[in-house]
């Protein structure tokens, strides 16, 4: 068993007022799903969790699924002691180096403390500098800061450093959102940007196949499960296009494909969101990236759905996506060369600008237009991740 | 369901499934330990080296087994060639598992350079020699192209590359030739040869790199110093008891099979559809590469694989990657490569099942050119 604790802590959840334990519950709650199969205790003070009494092999383990836990802003590995000063005093001396500069900083949630946090910082700076005399302390850079955290329920932690987690609203406070999950490199980070202010999230994919392959599907999947180490729970539907393109491009002015596609895509994204009670639809979109994606395109694309359609991505550049999509681990699966459906019966110059008007008159065209939702509702799929 | 991508594996032969099968239940035990059933099972292996040995008129000592060909292909490159003072030339037609070792060469300052491929899907031998010089230390020419099929005259070859550059070694990547044409590896005049079992009806897992009885060559793994040294790691004797059991299979097969016909006919058979056969030099007969305009051939192989044939679309290895290097190097533009399938038999691969699959590939291309969306 480790000596060691790991110390949690959370991250915009104090600025909660009334509410604030409705989050702590669900943020407590995922962290405990999260641990369910490691062999440790949780506890859950005010303001800190702890982790302890895990076997030392889990450290490594226990820290890296935290990092997956939206609401956790940090954690740091630390020491275990009393309120006794010499305690705290003999353990800061073993932990900290041996020579070079440092200070101490102490935070106290335990105001009863007898020696307020100054007190603490000079006293036990003190006793490590009659300890290690070939330290010396300095309060502007120092090569080593002992972090003393002295809290209510009578532990006081030592530590040195910090590290950063995924921060965000816990997983499941902010309402259920149906993703549009395509195999590119947006959409994936769409939703975990939504499911980082706590959206929980349920997956569409849609696919053309046999114009699309099996593996382009495959990849939506793995997609989906590396959203699932964020997103616990996450499903991921599928829905076949392949009728609704075939007629299409029998029917319509080729140029209007990809706006008339996304146009059924919506119809029957909202129609699949109210069956998973999803209150939204987020998808990749990026101003200006495709011709799909200009205000026009986007303008027109909304017009068929009354939800709401979060598109987080909306101003960022692709470097800045790619770079969360890399941080997220979808980035790998994302750029495997298999087509999606958007690149089936794509015409050489889509359109950019298309109007309301001219693409209602080239969708009167498809006689069979609700029909061909329907059917493509009663096929729909779900996939076990 | 037919199977008609055997250049990408092929199904394991029933004697194969039954010799990994013993070793596995009943003669698992270390080969290299030293009591009597060790032993017996080190014999097992030396057995099955003298007849791939065999099959390919080559000394048992000259083959090493290995994970696969790709780690055969690239020891090969990393055996020392990179320290030696020379250049390195392989052709434009080589698999990903040459030319990506070649290119890590490169990458690290040696001086690598590429023979083109003519039309017909052989390297373009003038080329070859004109960039071939005193200085050259090793030459890579694939035996059989895994994308055409087409058959390098590797031994007329490396009787001019050793005129040129007698210094220069000589490899070639087998796994489509091994067993597939009529040449034994020691009548090639290669130093270095590389075979994958898979290809020709053993489990995926095992290979082998033939090294002419007279060169050192650096070991690829160190360890316990298996394989004589040069390839440490405990032998994977079951794969290797199937390796040589389908090799013998194999080349039974081989000797009533009219697979050269069955391909001669399906060319004509497609032909005659104006689809355009892709690299009409001498072929295997295993390989057929083949052009259907106006047609995708991955949306191809997704419909005929749902009416029951399964087809290739360039080689599986590369299927992660965009674009087609070979094809590319044949003259092929992106569009033609875009709408290249290809149909690999194996030994025992019928006429039926060929005629089957014939009509279910037109029918299936012809509904797609209906649609427009090839």
């Amino acid at each position: 068993m480790s000596d060691n604790v790991i110390l949690i802590r959370y991250g915009e959840l104090y600025l909660k007022g009334k509410n604030k334990d409705y989050f702590e519950n669900i943020l407590k709650n995922n962290i405990r799903k999260k641990l369910a199969d490691i062999n440790c205790k949780l506890y859950f003070g005010r303001g800190r969790y702890v982790v302890k009494d895990y076997e030392s092999a889990d450290e490594p383990i226990i820290l890296n699924r935290l990092k997956h836990v939206f609401g956790v802003h940090s954690t740091s590995v630390a020491k275990r002691c009393g309120y006794d000063f010499d305690e705290i005093a003999e353990l800061a001396i073993s932990i900290v180096p041996q020579n070079g500069t440092f200070r101490v900083t102490s935070h106290r949630s335990y105001k009863k403390y007898p020696l307020n946090s100054l007190q603490i910082n000079m006293q036990l700076g003190e006793r490590i500098l009659q300890a290690k005399p070939q330290l010396t302390v300095d309060l502007h850079s120092p090569q080593y800061v002992l972090n003393v955290d002295v809290r209510e329920n009578g532990d006081v932690y030592l530590y040195d450093d910090s590290e950063r987690c995924v921060g965000g609203m816990p997983y499941g406070t902010g309402g259920n959102g149906l993703l549009l999950l395509s195999g590119g490199i947006d959409s994936p980070v769409a939703g975990y940007m939504l499911a980082k202010r706590g959206m929980s999230l349920s997956a569409l994919h849609f696919h053309s196949y046999p114009y699309t392959s099996q593996a382009a599907k495959e990849k939506a999947i793995e997609l989906a499960r590396i959203l699932g180490e964020y997103c616990p729970g996450i499903s991921l539907t599928c829905i076949s296009l392949t009728e609704i393109q075939e007629t299409i491009h029998k029917c319509c002015k080729p140029n209007y494909m990809i706006t008339l596609v996304r146009r059924f895509m919506m119809r029957i994204a909202e129609r699949v969101a109210n069956k998973l009670n999803c209150g939204c639809i987020i998808n990749g979109e990026s101003l200006g990236q495709v011709a799909s994606q200009t205000l026009e395109s986007i303008t027109v694309t909304n017009a068929v759905v009354n939800m709401p359609v979060f598109r987080p991505l909306i101003g960022m550049d692709k470097d800045e996506i790619i770079e969360i999509a890399e941080k997220i681990g979808t980035f790998k699966i994302s750029i495997e060369p298999y087509e999606d459906c958007c690149t089936v019966f794509l015409p050489d110059y889509p359109l950019i600008k298309p109007t309301l008007e001219k693409v209602e008159e080239q969708e009167s065209k498809i006689a069979n237009y609700n029909e061909l939702i329907e059917r493509a509702i009663e096929n729909i799929e779900t996939i076990v991740l | 369901m037919i199977y008609l991508d055997n250049a990408a594996t092929m199904r394991v032969f029933d004697c194969a499934i039954c010799a990994a099968e013993n070793v596995m239940r009943n003669e698992y035990f270390n080969p290299n330990a030293t009591y009597k059933s060790g032993v017996a099972a080190h014999e097992k292996i030396e057995a099955a080296r003298r007849v791939i040995a065999s099959a390919m008129g080559v000394f048992p000592d000259e083959l090493v087994f290995t994970s696969c060909a790709t780690e055969a292909n690239n020891w090969v490159f990393n055996s020392g060639i990179k320290n030696k003072k020379g250049n390195i030339v392989i052709s434009a037609g080589e698999h990903s598992s040459v030319y990506e070792p070649a290119m890590q060469l490169k990458s690290k300052g040696a001086d690598v350079r590429i023979a083109p491929l003519r039309k017909d899907g052989t390297v373009d031998e003038k080329a070859l020699y004109g960039i071939i010089d005193n200085n050259t230390a090793l030459v890579s020419v694939i035996h059989v192209s895994n994308e055409t099929g087409v058959i390098n005259p590797i031994k007329s070859i490396s009787e001019n590359i050793k005129k040129l550059a007698p210094r220069a070694l000589i490899h070639s990547d087998g796994v489509q030739g091994f067993l597939k044409t009529n040449d034994t590896v020691s009548s090639l005049g290669v130093d270095f040869y590389s075979a994958s079992a898979h290809k020709i009806g053993a489990p995926k897992g095992i290979g082998l790199l033939f090294i002419k009885r007279e060169l050192n060559i650096a070991p690829l793994i160190y360890g316990g110093g298996q394989e004589r040294g040069l390839r440490s790691g405990t032998q994977n004797t079951p794969y290797i008891e199937a390796f040589a059991s389908a090799v013998q299979e194999f080349s039974r097969l081989c000797e009533s099979s009219n697979i050269q016909s069955i391909r001669n006919e399906l060319c004509e058979c497609f032909t005659a559809q104006g689809y355009r056969i892709i690299g009409n030099g001498n072929n295997s007969g295993y390989i057929l590469c083949v052009c259907v305009p106006g047609v995708k051939a991955e949306i191809l192989q997704n419909i005929a694989h749902d009416d029951g044939v399964i087809i290739g679309k360039g080689a599986a290895c590369s299927g992660t990657k965009r674009g087609n290097r070979v094809l590319s190097a044949v003259g092929l533009d992106q569009k033609s490569i875009e709408s290249c399938i290809r149909i690999s038999f194996a030994v025992d691969t019928s006429k039926s099942d060929v005629n089957n699959a014939a009509k279910i590939i037109i029918q299936a291309a012809e509904r797609i050119r209906s649609e427009h969306v090839g």
